[in-house]
């Protein structure tokens, strides 16, 4: 069985409808992708999962259990963790500050919290900026605390949301190898990116939407070669809209 | 490395001396004006400390701190005059009732962000103003409308009733309630619960994803933040002897406290401490001097030290301060080094 269920999810807002009645599902051990053209609501569907906000039909079963409108600290807790697509790094604070915020989920213990935030520091190159406040950090920097900070819950699952926007390709990358790191460490992956050079070289399988509905999903060599998704890209359907 | 231990050496003989200080201040200075004036230094040292918890580390501006002072100093005179209960307990009765109304009232109102929190608790410390202006007797319980409650004087220094002639106790009293709450709030802020406040101060969307239940952490604080703005009612109530609602539930008196964190250092521990150290002097001598002239302009003072203090240290006054002190202790070992 799958590991994460996303069973016919709608989000709307008054009479838009942001997401309308998509379905995915993702193997444990997979990186998942979800694209899409600019308002395709894929940042809507992600938040529908995180418990930002419930979804006005659907469901999400996580690991066999139903955790639909679940509030984000109890996702947080059931070992979903997440990034921001706009990284909110607790600025006034320290980088430790910041990755300890996320290790004292599994540890009440101080001590024990700045062991393990320095070990995901480390993890992350970010070992030597422990003690810059978050607010100074370069923006690759920020996007790298943003998912140190979540994989510091120790999460089963990592949502991430535009890892990579703004970042140059050397520092993409990077990302893309941490990434694979995380995955090969055991935790099952589900992203949203744009950068299709990105999403194609990593993710095992990848779901498209476009103005809230699924067009297709699959391999990314599939996605690739769909007519359908090119024309959603590029043309035909931009005239249409 | 020697100037490193000769450092910490010198930095622990200055501490120790401003504890030495602190401790035998009332040996030095007898004059009762004086020790007043230090006491209340302290008690709102005390209160702006108590504020801060919510105030500083859960990111939120209450501007209607006076509710809960006025809470603890009514309960607990109250429950002396009506049923000779000793304030030393009535305190606490106080204490738990403000926590009440604080969660009570931290539900809804934590939710709100920015302006919109701070509105409301100004409303909230507003309504119980005019409540206790608006009642003279529940049931026994004589409350004393506008005119607020005088307490009945007891002979000599009576410890057992919280009531002294001479103002060392006081002093004595006030300044362990500080360390206390200075000790609480330096030991919150090394812990997961501080830690989790402070983000969810900053970020709560971000602390939230990273499973903190900011509400709950945030309603936390208020209720322990009301607690102990609570005794320090009673504590007001047992010094000035006389307390109506225009002096102890006012929205200055709510602002004082706001700007001292503000000047000080909100969110930070010491913050509260220094910025008392500097504004209750000037709200002494502003009355004692210009009241006759202008009341309240103190608070004109306040706003005028405030707006210097947050265009050149938007953080308050700590920052500079232990920065220069951090200099000070360099230049200290440096020249000993020197020497040898």
């Amino acid at each position: 069985m799958a590991l994460i269920e996303i069973k016919d999810i709608s989000k709307h807002f008054g009479g838009l409808k942001a997401v309308d009645q998509v379905s995915i599902s993702i193997e444990k051990g997979q990186i998942y992708g979800l694209i899409g053209p600019n308002g395709a609501g894929k940042s809507t569907l992600f938040n529908c999962v995180a418990g930002l906000y419930p979804p006005t039909s659907g469901k999400v079963i996580y690991d066999g259990e139903d955790i639909t409108g679940w509030k984000p600290w109890n996702v947080c807790r059931k070992g979903l963790a997440r990034t921001f697509q706009i990284v909110k790094p607790f600025q006034k604070r320290t980088v430790l500050y910041n990755v300890m915020v996320g290790s004292f989920l599994k540890t009440s213990n101080p001590s024990e919290a700045r062991d393990r935030a320095m070990e995901v520091l480390k993890r992350f190159n970010l070992a030597d900026k422990w003690n810059i406040l978050a607010g100074n950090l370069t923006i690759a920097d920020r996007k790298r605390l943003e998912i140190a900070r979540a994989m510091a819950t120790e999460p089963d699952v990592l949502l991430l949301d535009e890892s990579m926007a703004g970042l140059r390709p050397n520092e993409v990358d990077e990302t893309l190898d941490e990434i694979r790191k995380i995955r090969d460490s055991g935790v099952t992956i589900f992203m949203i990116e744009h950068i299709m050079r990105a999403i194609m070289t990593v993710s095992d399988r990848i779901t498209v939407i476009q103005f809230g509905k699924k067009i297709m999903d699959g391999t990314p060599q599939e996605v690739a070669n769909d007519e359908r998704v090119i024309k959603a890209y590029l043309g035909e359907s931009y005239g249409a809209a | 490395m020697n100037s490193g231990s000769r450092r910490k050496t010198i930095d622990t003989v200055l501490k120790v001396a401003l504890a030495v200080l602190v401790f035998t201040l009332p040996l030095w200075i007898k004059n009762p004006t004086y020790m007043q004036i230090l006491i209340f230094m302290l008690l709102y040292a005390y209160l702006t400390t108590s504020w801060n918890l919510v105030g500083g580390f859960a990111g939120v501006l209450p501007l209607g701190h006076s509710a809960y002072v006025g809470i603890g100093a009514y309960t607990s005179t109250i429950l002396w005059i009506t049923w000779g209960v000793s304030p030393w307990l009535g305190m606490w009765v106080g204490a738990f009732i403000a926590a009440v109304v604080g969660t009570i009232i931290g539900i809804p109102t934590l939710k709100l962000r920015g302006a919109y929190f701070a509105l409301s608790t100004m409303a909230f410390g507003e309504g119980v103003r005019v409540l206790a202006e608006n009642t003279v007797k529940v049931g026994p319980c004589v409350v004393g409308g506008p005119q607020g409650i005088c307490l009945p004087l007891v002979p000599g220094n009576n410890l057992a009733l919280f009531q002294f002639v001479s103002k060392t106790p006081y002093y004595y009293i006030i300044l362990i309630m500080l360390c206390i709450a200075l000790f609480i709030t330096w030991h919150i802020s090394r812990i997961r619960p501080g830690y989790y406040l402070a983000a969810g101060g900053e970020e709560p969307e971000a602390a939230e994803a990273l499973g903190v239940n900011v509400s709950k952490y945030k309603v936390w604080a208020m209720a322990l933040s009301c607690f102990m703005t609570a005794l320090g009612g009673t504590f007001l109530a047992q010094l000035t002897l006389y307390f109506y609602p225009k002096q102890i539930l006012g929205l200055d008196f709510s602002f004082e406290l706001a700007f001292i964190a503000l000047i000080g250092g909100r969110g930070t521990i010491a913050g509260p401490v220094i910025g008392a150290l500097l504004l209750r002097p000037v709200s002494e001598f502003t009355r004692i001097y210009l009241s006759s002239v202008l009341p309240g302009l103190h608070l004109v003072i306040f706003g005028a030290i405030l707006i210097l203090v947050m265009i050149y240290q938007p953080f308050g006054l700590v920052r500079p301060l232990s920065r220069f002190y951090d200099r000070m202790l360099d230049a200290l070992s440096g020249e000993k080094k020197k020497e040898r």
